[in-house]
Order: structure tokens, then sequence, then C-alpha cells
């Protein structure tokens, strides 16, 4: 079996695992545990190889303005092993530190996670500031405001959101392959 | 104390206890979770609001007078119980005060000592504040009193993720961080009640089978609730700020609790259903969907769930969190009271 099979499972278990979340079928805990094991299996079969990341844009993830962190941990964990290369911002940055980073390294695609209504509301500022200054960038929402408020992704004029971290992936994956003309 | 409020038929208590008892009194009572919207109406930061006991005092007398609801609010932000383990506070201008970066480790569990609410001024705050509402509210009006359960607690002094690592590694060391958490609660609690709190939120999210699976909560969990309820001495709401609660009703049912919790995102009328006539419900309209909501949305949204929880008592319409937004303006929950007030009378007019 190689690294590819192996990642082709585990893609698929936690995509299941993800549909299992939405419908309320299996818990947090589960997704994170899941997520950690496959982790472990990749380095624990494949210890001298690291998962191929595609040739695709980097990915980078942040929870703005807030210090819930476990939804990143999770998304971190499924980009990898979804073959993207992940850059972690990191948590609790403010409106303005996020649009220097965008700038600076140049982004292209952000996943930001929320837990508060108040730090899901600022994402709606950080959309602004980077329209303002004509910045290219595909931003894709998620976290708990989000599931309760569908329409709050639109107000804070994200790209898209996801309901769970699987199907945020999913939609990114679909809106890169768009953008580069790729199947 | 005035209002012509007072004019009711029946005190804010009396409809609380009578819906209690599973009896329709003269309307559907309501709770208006309001935490730091005092600090809105008084034009100050939501750090000097709750620095002042007297301000937080005169602010939920005020908003009670406003709005009318059934109960007044002696919390203050939950996110204060980070402090007695290590924790800062981070205030904001737009939001509930966050916890901030987790204060423990897994490793520092082992040389824990359980804090006293005594040595901490903000703890000592709120309990002032209840005292003074106790004085203004005498036996009329009841005080909401609440606590992060000792098995909820770990995800502000851990993080969550820790804290999952720690439920599914260390039995000992888990049991060690839960039996801390115990006797602080309970010293919490009680000392809530004493100073003049009528009830306490028994705040749970990690309870819900949305958090981890139902059998470790039966583990785990539910063995601390099956220990402390019994030794807080006053009534409980079992509250899953927004998490579900169905799949693990039945065996919250059987734990000494008042009232439970339905999340926005269960159907009402099944939690009716499903309820025991012991306890009765509070919820479950979402507060985050109901800070955009039109006037025409917000008197579907209140007749939906009077009519799917009013019926013979034993309900008490709230939102699912136990905490209203700050993004939530004044005309939102005027509105919202206008509709609960008008529509909740008994006899229901829409059976």
């Amino acid at each position: 079996m190689n690294i590819k099979d192996v990642e082709m499972i585990l893609v698929g278990s936690l995509n299941s695992i993800g549909q299992d979340w939405e419908k309320g079928d299996v818990s947090l805990a589960q997704v994170y545990m899941s997520g950690k094991l496959c982790e472990n299996i990749i380095s624990e079969l494949f210890p001298e190889i690291e998962i191929e990341t595609h040739k695709f844009p980097k990915v980078y993830t942040v929870v703005l303005d807030d210090y819930h962190v476990m939804g990143q941990k999770i998304l971190n964990v499924l980009l990898k092993i979804n073959g993207y290369e992940v850059i972690d911002l990191g948590y609790g940055i403010s409106v303005d530190e996020l649009v220097s980073n965008v700038k600076e390294m140049k982004i292209k695609y952000l996943m930001i996670s929320t837990l508060m209504l108040r730090a899901a509301l600022k994402i709606k500022e950080f959309t602004q500031k980077i329209n303002e200054q004509n910045i290219q960038l595909t931003c894709i929402v998620g976290g708990a405001p989000f599931n309760f408020d569908k329409n709050l992704w639109k107000e804070v004029n994200a790209n898209a959101m996801g309901v769970s971290t699987s199907e945020g992936i999913q939609i990114l994956t679909k809106m890169i392959r768009e953008d580069l003309n790729v199947q | 104390m005035s209002s012509n409020l007072t004019k009711e038929k029946f005190s804010s208590m009396e409809r609380i206890l009578q819906t209690l008892s599973h009896k329709e009194s003269d309307r559907v009572p309501y709770i208006l979770s309001f935490t730091h919207h005092g600090a809105k109406l008084k034009n100050i930061s939501i750090k000097n609001y709750f620095s002042n006991p007297q301000t937080v005092h005169d602010a939920q007398l005020k908003l009670w007078q406003k709005y009318g609801a059934d109960a007044v609010i002696g919390v203050h932000s939950f996110a204060m119980e980070v402090e007695p383990w290590g924790g800062t506070m981070i205030y904001y201008t737009d939001g509930p005060p966050n916890s901030g970066k987790p204060p423990l480790s897994i490793e520092s569990i082992d040389t824990l000592e359980v804090p006293s609410i005594n040595d901490f001024p903000k703890f000592q705050n709120v309990l002032k504040t209840m005292k003074l509402l106790k004085e203004s509210m005498t036996d009329k009006v009841p005080i909401v009193g609440g606590l992060i359960s000792p098995f909820s607690l770990p995800i502000i002094q851990l993080g969550l993720n820790k804290y999952i690592d720690l439920l599914n590694s260390d039995p000992k060391k888990l049991e060690n961080l839960l039996t801390i958490n115990q006797e602080f609660c309970l010293e919490w609690a009680n000392a809530q009640l004493e100073a003049g709190a009528t009830f306490i939120c028994y705040f749970d999210p990690m309870a819900s089978t949305d958090m981890i699976p139902r059998k470790k909560y039966l583990e785990t969990g539910y063995k601390v609730a099956e220990k402390i309820l019994p030794q807080i001495k006053g009534p409980t709401v079992y509250h899953f700020t927004s998490a579900r609660v169905l799949p693990i009703l039945d065996e919250i049912q059987k734990l000494p609790c008042a009232v439970i919790s339905a999340s926005s995102l269960e159907d009402l009328s099944e939690m009716k259903e499903e309820s025991s006539s012991k306890q009765s419900i509070i919820g479950n309209f979402d507060a985050i969907k109901f800070r955009v909501m039109k006037e025409e949305e917000i008197e579907e949204m209140v007749k939906e769930c009077i009519l799917k929880g009013g019926n013979n008592g034993g309900y008490i319409f709230s939102d699912n969190h136990g905490e209203l937004p700050w993004q939530i303006s004044f005309e939102q929950i005027e509105l919202l009271s206008k509709f609960i007030r008008k529509l909740g009378k008994y006899p229901l007019k829409f059976n």
C-alpha cells in the first residue's frame, strides 16, 4: 500500500465523519480525534515521507480576534491530509494584523475560523479593507455563528462558508480548480 | 422597586413557580439574558460596568423596568472564571469578555490546588450585585445566578483540544481536575445563593453529544453532575449553551435540576414531549439570527416557541445560549418583549 492509497482512504473517511458531524451523528471530539489519528497513521506508516502537497497555492488559516482554536486545529490537520500546504497564522489576530499579513505574504486563499459572533462580524471589517485596497483574496469562513445564521457569511462578505471543515475544504478545492482552470 | 409591571396579576416569581409546577399563570414567563448589555445602556465600557456592582444593579433594574422580563441577571461574565486558575480576562468594546489563553497545562494538574472565590474581587463584585438586587427585588423577581460546570470548566482552563486529549488519555488526572473543580464550583454556586440568587444556571456544554459521545459523558461529566447538583443549595437550570440536549435528555432528567435548556437546533415540541413533568424547559430562540430579524419574523419566531412550548406551563421563553449578543439592539428587544407579552397570554389563543 502506498501513501497515496492511504491518503485516499483517510480523506474519504474524514469527509464521511464530517458529514456525520453536520447531521449531528458524531461529536466534535470525535472529529478532532479522527483528525489526530489520521495524522498519526500517516507518520507511523510512512515516517520518512511527507504528504505530497498539491501544486495548488498555499492555504492560510487564522482565528480572527478570538482565542477558540479548536476549529482551526481540526482544519489544519484536514487540510494537510488533503494535500495542502498550510500556513497557520495563529489566533487572536486583529483585523489590521490580518490585512498586513495578506499583503506581505501575498495570501490568495484564506480560511477563517470563529466561535464568537463579535469575531465573526469583524470579518466584515476585514473584507471591507481588503476590497478597498483591491486585493484579490478568496476567503472561506466557518464556525458556530455561521452555522446558526446561515446568511452571516454573506453579511460579512466572505466568498463561502463551510458547515464543517470537510465541506470548507471541498469548497476551497472547487474554487481553486476554477481559478486555475483545472479539473 | 416601582414599575407598572407590579400591577400584573402574578409577580415574576409566582409566574416562574407556576410554570415550574407545569401550570399556566397569566402568561408565558420569559428571561432576557442581559449580561453585558447594561454597559450599553449606561454608555460605559464593559470593563468599567462590571467593576461596579451598584452600576450593574442599576442597569439590571432599568432593563427589567423597560422590558418586563421575569428575572434579572445577577451574574457578570463567565470568562472571569478563568482568573482563579491563573488566566486573564480579555475585554472588548463590542462583546462579552473572553477567557483568553488557557492558563493550565495537563502536567500542572498534579500540583493544582482549589482556589477560593474570596481571593478574587470579580467574584465578590458579583455577590455584591446579587445582594443589591435582592434588596430591590425582594421575593418578587427571581435573580439569575450561574457558573460553568466543573466538567466544562476545563475548556477554559486547558483549551478544548487539550481537554479532549485529557478525556481520552489520563483518567486519573482527569478525576483529579474534576474533583478540584467540583469543590471550587460548589463554593461559588452556594455563595451566589446566599447572596441572593434564586437559582443557579449550571452551564455544561461539554455534556452535549455535539461535544463528546454520550458514553463518554455518562462515564465522566454525568457523575460530576450527580454528585454536585444535590449539594447546590437551591434550584438549578441544566444549561447546554446552544448545544443539543435531546440525545442525552433521558439521563439529564434523572438529575435533580428544575429546568433544562433547549437548543435552537432542536424542535421545542419534541423537547416538551420528551420532558418529564418534574422539569421545565428554557429556550430556544437563536439570538444570532434574531439580531437581524424583521418585526414580522420576530413575531413568527415568538409564536412558534409559544405554540411548541407554552401549553400547560413547564416552559420559560428565552434564547438558547444563555447570553444575548451585544449586537442585538434594544429596539429588537422591545419588539421581542412586546410579542411575548401579547402572544404568551394564557389561555393561549392559537392552540
